[in-house]
């Protein structure tokens, strides 16, 4: 007790992948650039099943407001939160505009993460620490 | 006569939450009624924006929680009474 881990959040989020690919195929590319960056959509579209990564990274920017105990709106969205592959393919995020503001303010330094797809499914968690 | 803001926002809503559109009243909660998740949101906004070509952020649409709240932001987006 009183131990201090660092930790200062976590999050995580599970969706059927079906379910953003039936939104993606309603939506096109207008609800795909509220969601993923420039450069995430020509990733995931690259690879041989789209909706798999596209998910997995939904999850993950998902997981990350959760782990700030934050909800889309007052000036977070989405697209604040950017999923990039290191050069050994494992994933990072990073943060920009008002979610910045509040990860400095919270003293949160770093956003440790992980994203799998099976089957149907996608999920992702996000740990915050100071 | 073409169809009014109303009945194509109620249309819009109730096509994303797949229930009757008659069964939305001003008052029917997006979250509480219709368990609005964000990706539905997301879509609803889409969907908004393309319906009606206007431009929603997310810090505005966040205020709108009901059907009736919905509407008078897209009235009032296009400057209609």
């Amino acid at each position: 007790m009183g131990l201090d881990t660092g930790i200062k959040g976590l999050g995580v989020d599970l969706m059927e992948i079906e379910r953003l690919k039936r939104s993606v195929e309603r939506r096109g590319r207008r609800l795909l650039e509220k969601i993923f960056t420039e450069e995430e959509i020509r990733y995931c579209f690259s690879m041989g099943e789209p909706y798999q990564h596209l998910a997995a990274r939904f999850c993950l920017k998902e997981a990350v407001l959760k782990a700030f105990g934050l909800g889309l709106g007052r000036g977070v969205t989405l697209r604040d939160i950017e999923v990039k592959l290191n050069e050994l393919g494992k994933p990072y995020v990073e943060i920009h505009g008002r979610l910045k503001e509040k990860a400095e303010k919270s003293g949160v330094s770093r956003i440790i993460v992980s994203m799998s797809h099976s089957g149907e499914y996608a999920i992702a968690v996000a740990i915050l620490t100071g | 006569m073409s169809e009014s803001i109303e009945a194509r926002a109620k249309r819009l809503i109730a096509e994303q939450f797949g229930v009757d559109p008659e069964e939305l009243k001003p008052e029917t909660h997006l979250v509480k009624d219709l368990k609005m998740e964000s990706l539905d949101k997301i879509e609803l906004i889409a969907a908004f924006e393309e319906e009606f070509d206007i431009e929603i952020p997310e810090e505005e649409a966040e205020r709108n929680v009901t059907v009736g709240q919905v509407i008078e932001y897209v009235k009032a987006k296009l400057g209609v009474k």
